[in-house]
């Protein structure tokens, strides 16, 4: 992951786990400072596990807006993961071209009470793969807040994927994140107890 | 007898120096008054503040709470402690809240507050907050409403609700000044960091400063029913996250206030928050009369001792250390006034004493005693001054009254974009008793002042001051 | 031009009583305003004076952006050329680096968010001085079951219940809350040995904190205990740290005191990754009325990217506070000078009836209305003068004993004023424009008020004044 600032440029290394329970794990292997700090998604809560320390957190409210690893994509927007399944209407609207792909293009409106701040999400997803190619993120007056733009299509595993992704906020062009996947592979195998604490502080 | 009618219709005698005289304790008394009447306006306002917008008169929560607030620190017995309170006649109201500390996010801002859930009937009663609406930013919280929040500019401002955008068609500027900003037009800006620079970039600094203000001021928006999601721990220690709808914003003169604090409907947050039925975190009563705090606030610690109960000079010292130091400042200036007003008295009534030495000089003559000229002097001193006071106490009083109908703007303007600097109104005010007391301070100082003068005029020799060709 | 002196020179001594009268009028309303400006510029100028000189000082050098976004990532760097540049100025009486930052303290399982302030020590000392905020007392379950035995009355053993966990940084607040000020000094010490409570500074190279008080009551950890901070660091990293506690401090604000951190410099640098930056350098000065110029004299200093900002627009509450103050200060004496003013036409008016005669015979013998009228005016004249001058040495004496023997508070008063950390006195306010301003003042309501006298010798009547 690459941080992009006005002043600075950050680069991170992590690997991450996810499984079809919607848990997820992350371990940062890079750079020497960060390295071994570790996430876990579990339910409702996101956990931190700091090397340095010997300490293992759990975030509270104050920090879920907080960018994660200060990038653009908060620990907010990690925990409502799939709350663009369950949380808003969606509608098809035409098909658009994105990086060489064909793709719906679905209009998302959130319902009455949902507890989302967005006013209105637009996706890409691309008809061959199932892809989320570009996503823009807009407020309740529909003015533009962010952008998720995809691209660099990859064989990873069995599948082929965008490898990168670049997360763009509309009023700060100047700050971005842009996230690479350098290996990607599915249906791996994990252990019993691979999504738990005790596992967090063991990974490398 | 005949020396009081003697001093009357001397005083009428030489119009120009008792005019004189009478003046100075005039504008003495009115003087006092008024400064006396400005401090207790600043500072009567202040504590006004406190207590009708803010605090009300006492607050109850359990133990530990306010050291350390947990969704989980609910106040016990509040059946017993609104019980207790709804039969004391010194009560005038009582709101419950639920108080949640959380954070609260848009698209583009996010921020820590207190949510206060609260019941807006008993809450209108006890809080005048509504008064503090911004006009045309919404209402007052409405139970009918689905989960209405009231926040402050100031959240507002942080949570990116408060927009900027400049609408050339509905603003009043010349020509020269709508072709620059003609780029900008319709653009939303969402700080106001940003807006002053678009407008710097195309205005020069002498236009910014001419129509910096009233550019920012007619591009002011509030994005009504904003949506802002809360994020807290319930009760149950989960993590839980609402949505709320914004339906109007508040700004009182306290800043750490508004900041603070954000209004939602206690059913609301009590659904949102899983907290049991009915349970509370702070109880705020506001009394008819602040007389009787103490008292109530004795009686519940003795019948409650389990829970915390504070008065609102205990949570807001510095409203008390203000008054104090409002009261000192006061007593400093008033010593000055009168210490000058003697001083004039004295000073003027010496020259009445020189410059009558001849007719003094002749009444001793002609067989008035010295006694008896000292009675005169100071008699005449004293219908001076008196009615110098009571012509100084009727302005004082009507001076006062107008003032404190049409208030004393304190603002200092400052320069391009920022807002009328700080609009400050005082309204001054005074009480009876003080109204007395200042009067009778200035009597009693005219009377001090004239005793050194009538003295001297007693150590005047006849002889001498017949023949004095001064 | 010498005779008239010579003719004002005699008619001011011709008639002393007259001339000591007028002379007094002027003389005390010179003093009075001098005094009561620097009363009421002392009383609230003082407090924020306090305010300013123990927090974030006059002026404070930063990067050009922090002032619109706080954050640690708009730092600079302090270095030794700057450095001597700066405290070459004459005006610099202290410079204190600081890092200013939030972050999460947590013990176990109990966490805070708090402000994190990484201080020099030892510079800091000129300015916060979190060191004499230590809690030096400290009225445990343990020290209150030493301290029962030392009362005989069962009311007062109960009273001390009310204090239970109360800190204190003096002896003398944990005396008279507990009642023994006025106990024998063996009492005292053995009260003061039962409550002793260890804290300790900072030290430049420490790898410990200081603790607020109620935030460390909440946290529940003591001096010797370890502490968690985690944030976010420069440039987004993660910054987690373990550090011992080193002490406690009890803040005057309430607010403050349930979340305020200090950290040595060497060690925040560490923990936030800043790579030797600093976000803040705060200023004191020696002469605050000249913050204006140094700030510009400063400013010249600078390299790129850095900006002088000043306690007005770091702290505008402050500014608003001072504002009311100086609005409030003028209504009030805008008053007194209208009570001055008076009284010196009183004397005028008075002077010029009483001379009428003595006018008419100056006429009647030849000597025209204006030189009378000039004579007049030069007598005046002189007796400013000499008023203005024996009254700004009045006012001066006023203001050097005022400010050097603050008049202390009592009783209520008093406690309000410590409570929030300040003096509890009332100070004159030193030498500044305002003393030359009254005196201006004064000089020109002598002008005013001479007007209307002279007029009436110009249009004097001869024979009517011979009559009086």
């Amino acid at each position: 992951m690459t941080i992009v600032r006005p002043k600075y440029k950050r680069t991170l290394k992590f690997k991450s786990w996810v499984n079809k329970d919607k848990k997820s794990l992350a371990v940062i292997t890079a750079p020497a400072k960060e390295k071994g700090q570790s996430f876990l998604k579990e339910g409702k809560n996101l956990w931190n596990w700091n090397p340095t320390i010997h300490r293992l957190i759990k975030l509270p409210p104050s920090m879920m807006s907080q960018g994660w690893m200060g990038s653009d994509i908060s620990n907010d927007d990690i925990m409502k993961e799939f709350s663009l399944e369950k949380d808003y209407t969606h509608h098809l609207n035409g098909e658009e071209y994105i990086e060489g792909q064909k793709c719906w293009k679905i209009d998302l409106m959130p319902l009455a009470q949902a507890n989302v701040v967005w006013g209105k999400v637009i996706l890409w997803i691309s008809q061959k793969g199932f892809d989320q190619m570009k996503a823009e993120y807009y407020d309740e007056d529909l003015y533009l807040v962010k952008t998720h733009q995809a691209s660099q299509l990859q064989k990873f595993d069995d599948r082929t994927l965008p490898s990168i992704t670049v997360v763009i906020p509309a009023e700060d062009p100047d700050n971005q994140t842009r996230i690479q996947i350098d290996k990607m592979t599915f249906n791996h195998p994990t252990k019993a107890n691979f999504y738990t604490q005790q596992n967090m502080k063991r990974l490398k | 007898m005949m020396i009081l009618s003697l001093a009357w219709k001397n005083i009428w005698r030489n119009k120009k120096r008792s005019l004189i005289v009478m003046t100075s304790v005039m504008l003495g008394t009115t003087a006092g008054l008024f400064t006396l009447g400005l401090t207790y306006g600043m500072v009567g306002e202040k504590l006004d503040a406190v207590v009708y917008t803010e605090l009300s008169h006492l607050q109850i929560h359990q133990k530990t709470f306010l050291r350390h607030p947990e969704i989980t620190k609910t106040l016990p017995h509040v059946d017993s402690i609104m019980a207790f309170l709804n039969v004391r006649a010194e009560v005038k109201t009582i709101s419950p809240h639920i108080r949640i500390t959380a954070m609260g996010s848009t698209s583009r801002g996010n921020t820590s507050l207190d949510l206060l859930g609260v019941d807006p009937t008993s809450e209108q009663a006890l809080s005048n907050l509504n008064e503090h609406i911004l006009p045309g930013s919404g209402h007052y919280l409405n139970s009918d409403e689905q989960y209405p929040i009231l926040i402050s500019d100031k959240t507002a401002e942080q949570l990116r609700i408060k927009t900027y955008t400049i609408k050339l068609d509905k603003t009043p500027l010349p020509l020269a000044i709508t072709t620059k900003l003609q780029a900008l037009n319709g653009k939303r800006f969402f700080t106001k960091k940003k807006f002053k620079r678009a407008v710097s970039n195309v205005l020069t600094e002498k236009e910014v400063s001419l129509y910096g203000p009233s550019l920012t001021q007619a591009a002011l928006q509030y994005r009504h029913h904003a949506k802002i999601v809360f994020t807290f721990t319930d009760a149950t220690g989960l993590l839980v996250s609402q949505l709320f709808s914004v339906c109007g914003i508040f700004k009182t003169d306290f800043s750490g206030f508004d900041e603070g604090r954000a209004f939602v409907l206690r059913k609301d947050l009590a659904k949102a928050s899983h907290l049991p039925r009915n349970q509370i975190h702070e109880i705020c009563v506001l009394l008819h009369q602040a007389e009787a705090l103490p008292t109530v606030v004795q009686d519940l610690k003795t019948t409650f001792p389990d829970v915390d109960v504070q008065d609102w000079k205990a949570l807001s010292p510095i409203g008390e250390v203000f008054s104090q130091m409002m009261g000192l400042y006061s007593l400093m200036v008033m010593g000055f006034i009168l210490f000058a007003l003697a001083f004039g008295i004295v000073n003027t009534m010496l020259m009445a004493i020189l410059e009558r030495t001849k007719e003094l000089g002749m009444l001793m003559a002609i067989g008035m005693n010295r006694r008896r000229v000292f009675q005169l002097i100071m008699s005449e001193t004293i219908f001076l001054t008196l009615v110098g006071a009571f012509v100084g106490m009727v302005l004082g009083a009507a001076l006062i009254a107008i003032t404190h109908h049409t208030g004393i703007y304190f603002s200092s303007i400052a320069e391009g974009f920022q807002e009328m600097g700080f609009a400050a109104v005082v309204y001054p005010t005074i009480g009876a008793q003080d109204f007395i007391i200042i009067t009778l301070l200035v009597i009693l100082t005219g009377i001090l002042s004239a005793i050194y003068p009538a003295r001297k005029a007693l150590k005047l020799n006849p002889l001498e001051a017949i023949r004095t060709e001064n | 031009m010498r005779e008239l002196f010579k003719l004002a020179w005699r008619n001011l001594w011709r008639n002393k009583h007259r001339t000591w009268i007028t002379l007094a009028s002027i003389f005390f309303g010179v003093v009075f305003s001098i005094g009561m400006s620097s009363l009421t510029k002392g009383i609230i100028g003082n407090l924020i004076i306090e305010n300013i000189e123990s927090y974030s000082g006059y002026l404070q050098l930063q990067n050009e952006d922090y002032i619109d976004e706080p954050s640690l990532d708009n730092c600079f760097t302090y270095t030794k050329q700057l450095h001597k540049a700066l405290t070459k100025n004459a005006n610099i009486r202290a410079a204190v680096p600081r890092i200013e930052t939030f972050a999460l303290a947590s013990n176990g399982n109990r966490s805070q968010g708090v402000r994190v302030t990484a201080i020099s020590p030892t510079q800091e000392k000129k300015m916060a001085n979190p060191e004499r905020f230590l809690v030096r007392y400290r009225l445990t379950q343990q020290a209150l079951a030493l301290l029962k035995p030392l009362f005989k009355e069962e009311q007062k053993r109960k009273d001390l219940a009310l204090y239970i966990d109360h800190s204190y940084t003096n002896s003398q607040q944990m005396l008279a809350d507990i009642g023994l000020r006025k106990a024998p000094l063996a009492l005292q010490k053995k009260a003061l040995q039962a409550t002793l409570f260890h804290s300790n500074y900072l030290t430049e190279k420490d790898e410990g904190v200081l603790v607020s008080d109620a935030l460390a009551k909440h946290l529940q950890v003591l001096p010797g205990d370890s502490l968690i901070l985690m944030g976010q660091g420069y440039q987004g990293t993660n910054a987690a740290t373990l550090c011992p506690i080193r002490g406690i401090i009890k803040v005057t604000s309430p607010d403050l005191d349930r979340r305020l951190i200090y950290i040595p410099l060497a060690t925040a640098d560490h923990f936030l990754g800043m790579e030797g930056h600093i976000t803040s350098l705060s200023l004191n000065l020696d002469h605050p009325d000249r913050m204006e110029e140094t700030k510009q004299e400063l400013t010249a200093l600078l390299p790129q990217g850095m900006a002088i900002r000043d306690w007005k627009e770091l702290t505008p509450s402050l500014s608003q506070q001072a504002d009311e103050g100086e609005g409030e200060r003028f209504v009030i004496l805008f008053i007194l000078y209208i009570i001055l003013f008076f009284g010196i036409i009183g004397t005028l008016e008075m002077m010029i009836s009483e001379r009428k005669k003595e006018f008419g015979m100056l006429h009647a013998i030849g000597m025209r209305r204006e030189k009378i009228a000039k004579v007049f005016a030069t007598e005046i004249s002189l007796l400013t003068l000499i008023g203005l001058t024996l009254g700004a040495l009045a006012g001066a004496l006023v203001i050097v004993i005022g400010y050097y023997h603050p008049i202390p508070l009592h009783g209520q008063t008093a406690q309000a004023y410590s409570q929030m950390g300040y003096s509890p006195v009332i100070t004159f306010a030193w030498f500044n424009d305002y003393y030359w301003h009254q005196l201006l003042t004064i000089a020109l309501m002598v002008i005013v008020a001479t007007i209307q006298p002279v007029r009436h010798i110009l249009q004097l009547d001869t024979l009517k004044s011979l009559h009086s």
